[in-house]
């Protein structure tokens, strides 16, 4: 039996309860002397009355007690659970918070019916349990959904609201929804508070749920089956421009995975673009295999915007699909800051990346709108670096932008130059006039992940500075180790100059690779960020600026306005492409994925829930034949204060019963 | 002041004297009889006495009505040889009183109404006052003067001591041995049966006797509401109850200790007379008088 007082400190107060037995014990009541003729009948009846007056007494002073122990008991208000499973009709009011779990992996098919469809008719079965009583909560895992139903309603109203939960994408982990309900549900001024969660028992949702601080008990409700579940998900696509494929074409290139446990053979994966299929192959995959795929766009002249790929998988379809969509070919954004002339190879390359939309400054004209205005800064052989340049430097690389230094042979001479580089932990030591060659290109880094060290065969190097930077990551390094080529966060380094004296790596078909790398990597923030999350609003970085008109994914066509950073996008918790168009026509693609972590789908094994259950005694975990029957008995019962005000009041008249019933006989 | 007055035993207390209570009692008391006590009760002449109602008309002396035109009645000497003897209870017992008067005061103006009484009868009356033993014990003369031997005894009476009624019954019924009038005044708080006994021991000796069975009111009704302690007056011991508890058994033993005297006194030919402090004194004297008359 689970008793529990709602007012404990009042508890304090059963103490008195001894006060009768101080009043019985220690206080004698003075009684008044007669001096009588003769004790002699006195005595005679008093031996045959005593026996019943000592019980009478006895009688009275436990009323008493009991009269002080049940008036505290009942102003503590206590709460006593019920001992036996109870008929739903007969459970004291609760506040119910009913959560159902809505993220996709509910959208899996079993016997002809999806999950989440099951989960329907359990929160029917539950919600018709309730009575008018009761309060309930109706969420989901969408906290846009909760935003909207953060109200304790009616079980009828519930009912109709349940129609309204629907698949999201966008569902958040369990732990961030209970933290939500939490201060809502101790709003209630009701004592029985209780949540059950509906749901496929995916391990993804109960990330770190040990630390959850539940002010309710949680019943897990689980919907399902089959332990075993077969799911195959178009993980990732992403257009590769042909300067940067294997391929000289573009490419897509995607990624799908078996999230079985058994191996699938024949999946077949298509590539869409702009609606329409352009590629088909079958694949087979291990369990839990993930495998890359390369589409070639076909160059057919025409101009591609968006496209997906996907993968034929019946019983789970909402992660079938990955969308991508073309990068925007914008110029990167480039300064030269030199006094000299730069070095004709680099010059004729950043001609044709930024479509001659380059500039050049020499070090006294920097200034603040020149910062605003690019992206990334080549510092090529400055004159001077005094303390204007030293501030502009610093402030480039705050504000996430990039500076590019490559050095001519004079720069020891720059000795602001070289402690500002060393304020960096960089030291270019002296130059070394020695024959090597390239053998190592980091291919771990974007600038050089479609390099190999083979492209540099021909390319020698005749003189370097030698660079000492021990933050720095080495992205193409001579045969002797020294690094030809290196970064630190955004500050790329060079070692050599690009003039022939140098090297002739400036003759070498690799070299517009790798500037157009640089100059794209460094140079441009906006052409990769076009992929979006569920949930995310795309704001800055777009390039956009205005009113335009949005095709959301279930076609409906809604006004937008950018402005700076900010958007109005009303939500994007659709899977899908998401059109922006002006009066010209399309100006961008959007693509919006649900996070792949649902694709999972493995459940939470038994010892996990015992895990759970014992670090928050509030988890407990119901199995599908129990669960209809476990949920109300672990119920509160009944406020019982009036029931023990009655008894007070009853025992206060047999009380006065009992201590006046001398006197009336006497009256008689 | 209506002499019937003093018949109320409050009224009578307030007199200091015993003298002036037993007159006023005793003539408040004959004024209220229709039949004169006096008559027949004795045969030589004493003196006249003016008329009162009351009086028969066969004493009026007619001659001294022929002189005087006034009615006198011949008053005659008595001539008797009844001793009567009043037993008084002086026990600590006796003390108590739940009213303005104990039951030792009762008893007191009790015993000198009957003396006056009886004195003016002619009677002879004797007073013995004990409680566990004998105090006091003035032997029967029928003397005027006897009367205020024994008023001034009763006034130096005071409570002493327990009960020993049974020895001193005993006792006297063996020192007495001319025939006469035994009266008894005591609350029987002793055991009955003993009691009855030493009654019973007079009656052998061919004594009559009457028993005043005095109580306080309070005795009887027991009606206290409050928890008492109560203590023995004659003993000292105590009890602490609470009196409406024990109310209705203890007036049951009350009530069979009164029945048990009185059915034993008929059987005896003793004359039972249960009397409380409130009882006005006539009905006692009238009591006494049945019992004088049936002597005659």
């Amino acid at each position: 039996m689970n008793l529990s007082f709602l007012n404990s400190l009042f508890l304090i107060g059963l103490v008195a309860a001894i006060i009768p037995i101080l009043i019985h014990l220690f206080i004698k009541y003075k009684p008044k002397i007669v001096y009588f003729s003769s004790l002699r009948f006195l005595k005679e009846v008093q031996k045959k009355k005593s026996r019943l007056l000592r019980l009478r007494e006895l009688l009275l002073l436990i009323t008493r007690i009991l009269i002080i122990l049940f008036f505290i008991l009942a102003l503590a208000r206590p709460v006593i659970k019920a001992l036996l499973p109870q008929k739903s009709t007969s459970h004291a009011p609760t506040a119910v918070t009913l959560i159902l779990d809505n993220s996709f992996s509910m959208n899996y098919l079993e016997k002809e019916n999806t999950l989440f469809s099951e989960a329907h008719k359990k929160a029917q079965d539950i919600l018709e349990l309730l009575t008018d009583k009761d309060r309930i909560m109706l969420v989901s895992l969408d906290e846009v959904f909760n935003s909207e139903h953060d109200y304790f309603t009616t079980q009828s109203q519930a009912i109709r609201e349940l129609q309204s939960v629907s698949i999201s994408d966008n569902t958040a982990p369990l732990l961030q929804v209970l933290e939500s309900i939490k201060p809502r549900l101790e709003k209630t001024d009701m004592i029985n508070r209780e949540i059950y969660f509906i749901t496929d028992e995916q391990r993804v949702a109960w990330n770190d749920i040990q630390n959850a601080r539940l002010n309710a008990d949680l019943f897990v409700i689980p919907v399902g089956e089959d332990s075993v579940r077969q799911n195959v998900s178009s993980v990732s696509a992403r257009y590769i421009p042909k300067i940067l494929s294997e391929t000289n074409n573009p490419v897509i290139r995607a990624e799908v995975k078996n999230n079985s446990p058994e191996p699938l053979s024949d999946v077949i994966v298509s590539l869409v673009l702009n609606n329409i299929t352009r590629a088909e192959t079958a694949l087979n995959l291990n369990p839990y295999q993930s495998k890359q795929l390369t589409f070639d766009v076909p160059d057919q002249g025409e101009r591609f915007h968006f496209g997906e790929v996907r993968v034929k998988d019946e019983m789970l379809p909402d992660d079938n699909v990955f969308y991508f969509n073309f990068p925007v070919q914008s110029n990167p954004k480039i300064c030269v800051v030199s006094s000299a002339e730069l070095p004709t190879a680099l010059s004729s390359i950043l001609d044709v990346i930024t479509r001659q939309q380059w500039e050049q400054k020499i070090p006294q004209e920097m200034n603040g709108q020149i910062v605003e205005n690019n992206q990334l800064f080549i510092l090529y052989a400055p004159s001077s670096f005094d303390e204007k340049m030293r501030f502009y430097a610093d402030d480039i690389l705050q504000k996430g932008k990039a500076i590019f230094l490559i050095p001519d042979e004079y720069m020891h001479q720059q000795r602001d130059l070289q402690e500002w580089l060393i304020g960096h932990n960089i030291q270019y030591k002296n130059v070394e006039e020695e024959f090597s060659v390239i053998d190592f290109v980091n291919r771990a880094h974007p600038i050089c992940a479609v390099l190999s060290d083979e492209h540099f065969q021909t390319a020698e190097i005749a003189k370097m500075w030698k660079v000492e930077a021990k933050n720095c990551v080495p992205l193409i390094a001579a045969d002797d180790g020294s690094p030809v080529l290196l970064i630190q966060d955004n500050l790329l380094l060079s070692a050599i100059d690009f003039t022939n004296d140098w090297s002739n790596i400036i003759y070498q078909t690799v070299f517009p690779v790798l500037s157009y790398n640089i100059g794209y990597y460094l140079g441009d923030a906006a052409s990769e960020i076009t992929q979006y999350q569920v949930g995310s609003v795309p704001a800055g970085g777009l390039e956009l600026e205005g009113e335009f008109t949005c095709q959301m994914p279930d076609g409906e066509i809604i006004p937008l306005t950018f402005s700076g950073n900010k958007s109005t996008f009303p939500y994007t918790y659709q899977q899908g492409h998401y059109f922006i168009y002006d009066d010209s026509g399309l100006v961008k693609v959007l693509s919006f994925n649900a996070p792949r972590e649902e694709s999972d789908l493995s459940l939470l094994s038994a010892q996990q829930k015992e895990q759970f259950s014992k670090a928050n005694n509030n988890i407990h975990f119901l199995t599908p034949e129990n669960w209809h029957d476990e949920i109300l008995t672990s119920r509160y019962g009944y406020e019982f204060w009036k029931q023990l005000l009655w008894i007070v009041l009853t025992l206060l008249f047999i009380e006065m019963l009992l201590a006046y019933s001398g006197k009336e006989i006497f009256k008689k | 002041m209506n002499p019937r007055d003093y018949l109320a035993p409050e009224v009578a207390a307030k007199l200091d004297r015993f003298e002036l209570r037993a007159r006023l009692i005793v003539e408040g008391f004959i004024t209220g009889l229709h039949k004169s006590p006096y008559h027949g009760f004795s045969v030589e002449f004493l003196e006249h006495r003016e008329y009162l109602p009351g009086d028969s008309i066969k004493h009026i002396d007619w001659k001294v009505y022929g002189k005087t035109d006034r009615y006198y009645i011949k008053k005659y000497e008595e001539e008797t040889n009844l001793k009567a003897y009043i037993l008084l209870d002086c026990s600590n017992s006796m003390k108590f009183s739940s009213q303005k008067i104990s039951k030792l005061e009762y008893g007191k103006t009790l015993a000198s109404a009957l003396t006056y009484l009886m004195i003016k009868q002619k009677d002879g009356v004797g007073l013995l006052t004990f409680s566990e033993k004998i105090h006091s014990y003035i032997p029967p003369r029928s003397t005027s003067v006897h009367l205020n031997t024994i008023f001034k005894e009763l006034e130096k009476t005071q409570p002493l001591s327990t009960t020993n009624t049974p020895e001193i019954l005993h006792n006297l019924a063996d020192r007495i041995k001319k025939r006469g009038l035994i009266i008894l005044i005591t609350d029987l708080l002793d055991d009955p049966e003993k009691v009855m006994l030493g009654l019973q021991h007079f009656r052998h000796e061919k004594h009559e006797v009457v028993l005043f069975h005095l109580l306080d009111q309070e005795e009887i009704d027991f009606s206290y509401n409050k928890k008492t302690r109560f203590i023995d007056m004659e003993t000292g011991e105590e009890i602490i109850t609470q009196p409406w508890e024990i109310k209705k058994t203890y007036q049951k033993k009350i009530e069979e200790m009164k029945a048990y005297f009185s059915s034993k006194c008929h059987t005896s030919y003793i004359d039972y007379v249960p009397v409380t402090t409130s009882t006005p004194y006539d009905k006692v004297l009238f009591a006494y008088l049945i019992k004088r008359q049936k002597l005659l």
